[in-house]
């Protein structure tokens, strides 16, 4: 257990190095001057010069990757040219409430898409199946985007029941986590109702039956986790996309998380704290990989036993 | 086993409570009704089994003899399975008629189950001490450490080495044998009065093949259990069962006690199965120099009825008779039918 665990933590680290070095180069490629933007409109040539000394700028690409490198190590990530500080304290105090909002939208699709696929699968090709699978089909086809504008023209503007904007109380989650969550409590019940009728159908659930077990006995004790396995890994590699759906939900609500701290970045060329937040998405997924390996490892008999 | 043979013969002439049949199968017929088309996977069959007899049924892949053993309590998937017509007798009640929640009480309490795979008929991800505790309180309304302490005694009655650890072992850690041993263990959890083991050594190794046998023909000698042994494998007849059933495309061939059987089968398709087992040395057929010889063709499609004989087809006997009516069960000798219009000509070498 030890071994493997210190083998995927050891991987998690490799995955961070390569992640943040393409990053880099990424940045590198894209035109702008960074100093310009640091120093602001109404600046003259001397005082982006200066300014270009001062950053380090006009030293080779492989200096200031090192410099980044040792940087990041250190906890600094640049100065940001919209705060004139270092990005970090901006970026965390954003995240509170996208942890809030992903955390959210992970529970609503625990409670919401699991019993879905499990009551899909024991109505195989019944009418709660059928309502269901077409309910997974439509949720998965619209944009999470446009679920958002319907809901809140619905929910909030129509009928005046949820909050649509900003953070103002608990209420306020529900509409952008459902939002959020949308697509993913749609694959979470296809994927559940498809392994669940796979392990209904195996060998050991018939032994089952032959010990004169009751059905519900059966599903809960026997098949449920079996089928977990599976849906548990695709619960936990899809909450890495749930971040990159937060960045579009949180503008559309106007939630105070990091997606919407990274839009009004980008749009003002503020490379640090862009780059900052990039960084703290792939160190989240790659702590969510990690965790769901963990858990992956205490469902699974099996992989425990390598 | 001459012995227990010469004992059922004797015992079925006078009957005699001690030896009545703790289960009787009449007129079975099981069908899969599809979208497209129905089979008749098994057709009026009927059969009994005597305390503390192995009473085998053997055929091709296909003959229907694992829907048989399933659809004595009930187990097939319905739908598309539908048992069409037919009594499964246990102490005077058809369990066919019984409530799903009365077969329950049934199922792993007086009949039970050995599964062919003991790879996949394990639950992967739940503790074998587990899987045979939780047979123990369904039916012995035993607690969860009496349940375990039951399970204990099984590991080791099965001859399970090193019971007590073994508990908490998952499927995967253990062996094929030792799975296959794991499942005995379940189906015996109950004490149960008849035992369905269907083909228990295929997926195994020919040498803990041997030793599985062994094992439930010491078990049912200790118990006194019925054992339905359904296997493909003559072999293993000859080894262990005392009354045979051949099928064939759904249907009953050919029965009797199994030296008759196997020493002057009484039909063709019996004779074909024979042939088409490898031997050392002497054999049933004085010819062991004789290529392995196949049935040629192959099992008929079941969606549609077939006119005659369903053998017919792939019989060297068959005359004209056979390709147009069907031949009923007919007696041959003690205890023992046929259901072949040729069947005095069987063994003449056409």
């Amino acid at each position: 257990m030890a071994r493997y665990l210190s083998l995927r933590i050891l991987r998690a680290v490799a995955i961070a190095f390569a992640v943040v070095t393409i990053i880099f180069f990424l940045f590198e490629l894209i035109p702008g001057d960074q100093a310009m933007y640091i120093a602001g409109p109404g600046s003259t040539q001397a005082e982006i010069d200066a300014l270009r000394e001062r950053l380090g700028l006009n030293d080779p690409v492989i200096v200031r990757y090192v410099r980044h490198l040792v940087g990041l190590v250190q906890g600094d990530f640049g100065t940001s040219s919209v705060f004139k500080a270092d990005p970090l304290s901006y970026i965390l105090a954003r995240v509170p409430a996208t942890l809030a909002l992903t955390a959210a939208a992970i529970l609503l699709t625990i409670v919401i898409g699991i019993p879905a696929g499990i009551l899909a699968a024991l109505s195989h090709n019944r009418i709660p199946d059928l309502a269901i699978s077409i309910s997974v089909v439509a949720l998965l086809a619209i944009p999470n985007f446009w679920l958002g504008l319907l809901l809140i023209s619905l929910l909030s503007v129509e009928l005046g029941w949820l909050p649509s904007f900003g953070f103002t109380g608990w209420a306020s989650l529900v509409l952008p986590s459902l939002a959020l969550a949308a697509r993913l409590i749609a694959l979470v019940a296809r994927m559940t109702r498809g392994v669940m009728l796979e392990e209904l159908g195996r060998d050991y659930v018939r032994t089952a039956r032959s010990k004169g077990l009751h059905p519900s006995v059966i599903v809960i004790r026997h098949v449920l986790r079996n089928a977990m396995i599976p849906t548990v890994t695709v619960i936990g590699l899809q909450t890495g996309y749930l971040l990159g759906g937060s960045v579009v939900i949180e503008r559309l609500f106007a939630w105070p998380g990091i997606g919407d701290l990274m839009i009004n970045a980008i749009g003002q060329r503020d490379y640090a704290v862009v780059q900052g937040i990039t960084l703290l998405f792939v160190f989240g997924f790659l702590i969510i990989n990690l965790l769901v390996e963990v858990l992956y490892t205490f469902i699974n008999p099996r992989v425990r036993a390598v | 086993m001459t012995g227990a043979t010469e004992a059922t013969i004797s015992a079925s002439a006078m009957p005699d409570t001690a030896d009545a049949p703790i289960l009787r199968v009449s007129n079975l017929t099981v069908r899969f009704e599809m979208l497209a088309r129905t089979v008749q996977a098994v057709s009026d069959v009927s059969f009994e089994v005597k305390r503390g007899e192995t009473f085998a049924v053997v055929g091709e892949s296909g003959s229907g003899k694992s829907v048989t053993a399933l659809a004595l309590t009930r187990l097939l998937a319905v739908p598309p399975a539908r048992i069409a017509a037919g009594e499964v007798i246990l102490d005077d009640r058809d369990l066919l008629s019984l409530s799903e929640t009365e077969l329950r009480d049934i199922r792993g309490s007086d009949i039970a189950y050995i599964f062919q795979e003991p790879m996949t008929s394990l639950n992967p991800s739940m503790q074998i001490g587990r899987q045979i505790a939780e047979a123990v309180e369904r039916h012995r309304n035993a607690s969860q450490s009496a349940a375990m302490a039951r399970a204990r005694e099984l590991l080791e009655l099965v001859r399970m080495p090193d019971a007590e650890s073994r508990l908490a072992v998952y499927p995967h850690q253990l062996s094929g044998g030792m799975r296959q041993r794991v499942m005995i263990a379940i189906a015996l959890a109950c004490d149960p009065r008849l035992l369905v083991a269907d083909e228990p050594t295929t997926a195994l190794d020919v040498t803990i093949q041997a030793g599985i046998l062994a094992l439930l023909r010491d078990l049912q000698d200790q118990t006194g259990t019925g054992l339905i042994l359904i296997t493909h494998d003559l072999a293993v007849v000859a080894e262990t069962a005392d009354r045979m059933m051949v099928m064939y495309a759904g249907r009953k061939v050919e029965e009797g006690p199994v030296d008759a059987v196997l020493s002057s089968p009484r039909h063709p398709y019996t004779e074909g199965l024979m042939g088409a087992v490898p031997r050392l040395g002497s054999s049933l057929h004085a010819d062991a120099s004789k290529p392995l010889a196949e049935i040629p063709g192959l099992v008929p499609a079941l969606d549609r009825p077939i006119a005659g004989c369903a053998f017919a087809p792939r019989c060297s006997y068959a005359t004209g008779q056979c390709r147009s009516e069907r031949p009923a069960l007919t007696t041959v000798g003690q205890d023992h039918v046929s259901a072949c219009f040729e069947h005095a000509r069987i063994g003449t070498s056409p």
